[in-house]
């Protein structure tokens, strides 16, 4: 055994070793996944997130959420001046919310759930078919404060609003033309086409 | 024999005590290439942790743009197919077992089991294992969320979903929490070694239960169970090794503190190249060496030889770490905020510049006749990481606790200031574990905090820890009657005008506190009366460095809270 090869007396042969060096620093390459994670997150906006009215994941994630529903809401165009915030659901319920640069941040909030309560509501005249629409009011000013429930077989669409500022009908109507009702069979058609499978589950297909 | 070149003796009297035995005959230049002593690498299974989370970030990548495309369908398929067929299995007894057991991936469990680490880690003061753990918890779910929003997946069709769920279906956010949570007590809280190797067998199963349950409840596909399952467990992995590698910050419950280095295993092993190759020294045996009496670096006494088989001869040496760099600047940062600038309280640059400074000041200290310990110069572990320091091993010497001290002891000590006081020096860090005794002779180590030029107040300073080291183990009276020998009445009155607790290190003031005499007044009355020295230095630098301090402090507690009640912690 040389010297040269022992700097430890009886231990191995580490001079001898000769590793390659890295020559990047392990934390860069941390540093650079976590840049590129949070970069990515960029494409996910809330606007890419937001249940359209054409046949998808964004909007079929919301009829499962309902499975009895026999439609569910999506957001056509938007108006000028709304914006869609943000999205939240889950197994019993899918709500979302809508910004105004008027009426407020979260000025609207539509919720599809299995049933709703009507009692006390008006009931108002609707164009989508197959749908009654019942409206409670609980302030008209300063600010305009109610619900709109859309009821339909298997399900219900909540509207709550509360519109601090602005042209009060203007934006109400404006919030309802933004919403509509997208077909549960046209999601289910879908996907049956794209993964030859149904929407739902045996035993509990609509 | 080429014995060390500018240091043909020690001032401490030992002139031959390692030179004897340690030649550079052995050095070598490690070439171009070649990795240092101790690299600093991501070992094989980290590489491949690294792999898969880059290929499931591709896989997002072709299912954020390329949904509807064959592969992605492909995928889809077969995740159907996996599904409809555990579908058929299904009874109703074991159906309540998987209902029962998808409580695992239940907020409250995961909430339950990371406060349990964070407060564990506070406990045990463990703060560079509790910031990776929760940058951790906070960038898992930011990806988590991030990509569940941009793939956009939804729950499985074609089967009934028999358990509760939340958002998204890809990646599955309950099994990379709950393995997350895991993977950061196993890694911030259990040894590395045999007992992690056997708890990761207790951390993956019940993940691979929660993973089983919501695949059988069809809550998850095949595909979002494992990219959530890479998340929670390979992500973590690589990121602890990276961020917490063990060779530095090792998980340990053996007493001590906790800026010591191991200097086992891979790391023993460097020393022992570094030794051989950069100062020629063949490394026989190394050990921890007073590890209480120093938190700014790991001591150690090294017994060495020449070449392969010459005479043994002990050295010490100080392992400095980047932890210990941290350290310096904290303690500094605090002083500066609670008493102003005192005097050259700047911080390092670096672990190099930090050994660097030690080294050239010991040097410059035995140039000047002063008794301190030889240096045979420093040697790289882990470039700009870790360095070791070699300096002369004192054999014989005794801390000043231990010793008889009689008034040769008393001049010896006195001596060493004046003579600092002459060659424009100061210890700055004079205490008992710091003052040695060896023949009746008085010997300084630890130089870390040593300067040159300093202030006239700093130079007062040793003056009145040197007195007050000796008295403790004399009188007041017998000290100050030898001090006269060397220094003025003045210099002595302006010395002890000039202490304050803070000037005074706290193994120093500890052992004033339990001596029970009132050493510093004592000494106060003996000498002319002065008024004190105001130490408190107001400055812009200083009320700058609090506002700002106070200022992160509280933004980073609010970010904190912020982040915990999005990642449901609160």
């Amino acid at each position: 055994m040389t010297p040269a090869a022992s700097p430890v007396r009886g231990g191995t042969e580490l001079a001898e070793r000769g590793r390659p060096v890295h020559v990047f620093d392990p934390r860069l390459l941390a540093g650079l996944t976590l840049l590129a994670a949070a970069l990515a997150g960029g494409c996910a906006r809330p606007a890419t997130t937001m249940p359209g009215c054409e046949p998808g994941g964004r909007l079929g994630i919301l009829a499962q959420a309902v499975p009895t529903a026999s439609r569910v809401p999506c957001l056509k165009e938007m108006p000028v001046g709304w914006n869609f915030d943000a999205l939240d659901v889950d197994s019993e319920r899918a709500r979302f919310w809508l910004d105004s640069d008027r009426a407020g941040v979260r000025a609207a909030e539509v919720e599809l759930s299995s049933t709703c309560d009507v009692g006390g509501a008006t009931p108002v005249a609707v164009e989508e078919e197959a749908t009654r629409r019942y409206q409670r009011l609980t302030s008209l000013s300063p600010r305009f404060v109610g619900t709109t429930y859309d009821v339909f077989d298997g399900g219900c669409v909540t509207y709550r609003y509360d519109l601090v500022n602005g042209p009060h009908i203007v934006l109400y109507q404006e919030l309802h033309e933004a919403v509509s009702l997208f077909s549960r069979h046209g999601l289910a058609e879908d996907v049956r086409a794209d993964l030859g499978v149904d929407l739902d589950p045996k035993g509990r297909r609509r | 024999m080429t014995t060390v070149q500018g240091h043909s003796s020690s001032a401490t009297g030992s002139a031959t005590a390692g030179l004897a035995v340690v030649s550079r005959t052995g050095r070598r230049r490690r070439p171009s290439g070649e990795a240092p002593p101790l690299p600093h690498p991501i070992n094989a299974s980290g590489w491949f942790s690294l792999s898969v989370a880059a290929a499931i970030a591709l896989v997002w990548l072709l299912l954020y743009l390329g949904t509807g495309t064959s592969p992605v369908r492909a995928v889809v398929r077969a995740d159907i197919a996996v599904l409809q067929w555990i579908e058929q299995q299904r009874t109703d007894a074991l159906t309540a077992v998987m209902l029962d057991l998808h409580a695992l991936g239940s907020h409250w469990l995961v909430r339950a089991l990371r406060w349990g680490t964070l407060l564990a880690l506070l406990v045990l003061r463990r703060f560079r294992h509790l910031a990776v753990f929760l940058g951790l918890i906070l960038a898992v779910a930011a990806v988590t969320a991030t990509s569940s929003l941009a793939v956009g997946r939804l729950r499985p069709v074609g089967v009934e979903i028999l358990g509760s769920w939340d958002g998204y279906s890809h990646p599955s956010a309950p099994v990379a929490a709950l393995g997350l949570s895991l993977m950061g007590a196993l890694y911030t809280l259990v040894p590395g070694g045999t007992w992690r190797n056997r708890a990761k067998w207790l951390v993956a199963a019940p993940v691979a239960v929660l993973s089983v349950a919501r695949l059988y409840l069809a809550v998850d596909h095949p595909s979002d169970v494992l990219v959530g399952a890479v998340l929670g467990m390979a992500v973590p992995v690589v990121a602890f090794r990276v961020l917490t590698p063990n060779q530095i910050f090792p998980v340990s419950y053996r007493r001590g503190r906790t800026a010591h280095l191991d200097i086992g295993g891979r790391r023993g092993e460097a020393i022992a190249l570094a030794l051989y190759q950069q100062l020629g020294l063949t490394l026989v045996d190394v050990q921890p060496f007073h590890l209480e009496g120093s938190a700014g670096s790991t001591p150690l006494l090294l017994r060495v030889c020449r070449g392969g088989d010459g005479e043994e001869a002990q050295l010490f040496g100080k392992l400095y770490a980047g932890a210990h760099l941290r350290s310096d600047r904290w303690y500094k940062l605090g002083r500066a905020i609670l008493y102003g600038r005192l005097e050259d309280e700047g911080t390092f640059s670096s672990v190099r510049r930090l050994v660097e400074y030690e080294d050239y000041l010991l040097r410059v200290m035995g140039d000047a006749g002063l008794p301190v310990p030889l240096s045979y110069g420093f040697v790289e572990i882990t470039p700009e990481r870790e360095y070791l320091l070699v300096t002369e091993f004192l054999a014989g010497a005794v801390e000043l606790d231990a010793a008889e001290v009689d008034d040769g002891v008393i001049d010896s000590g006195l001596a060493v200031v004046r003579r600092m006081w002459d060659a424009g020096l100061a210890h700055r860090d004079i205490k008992p574990a710091n003052v040695l005794v060896r023949g009746g002779k008085v010997l300084l180590i630890d130089l870390a905090f040593a300067t040159v030029r300093p202030s006239p107040w700093r130079q007062a300073v040793d003056l009145t820890n040197m007195m007050l080291t000796l008295a403790l183990r004399s009188s007041p009276e017998q000290v100050y009657e030898r001090a006269l020998l060397l220094f003025s009445p003045d210099d002595i009155a302006e010395a002890l005008a000039a202490s304050r607790s803070v000037t005074i290190p706290s193994q120093l003031r500890h052992r004033l506190a339990s001596d029970g005499r009132n050493l510093l007044g004592r000494l106060c009355q003996l000498a002319p009366q002065r008024p004190p020295i105001s130490i408190q230095r107001w400055s812009i630098r200083r009320i700058g460095l609090a506002l700002g301090v106070v200022g992160a402090v509280a933004f980073g507690l609010g970010l904190l809270a912020i982040s915990l009640h999005t990642t449901g912690m609160l």
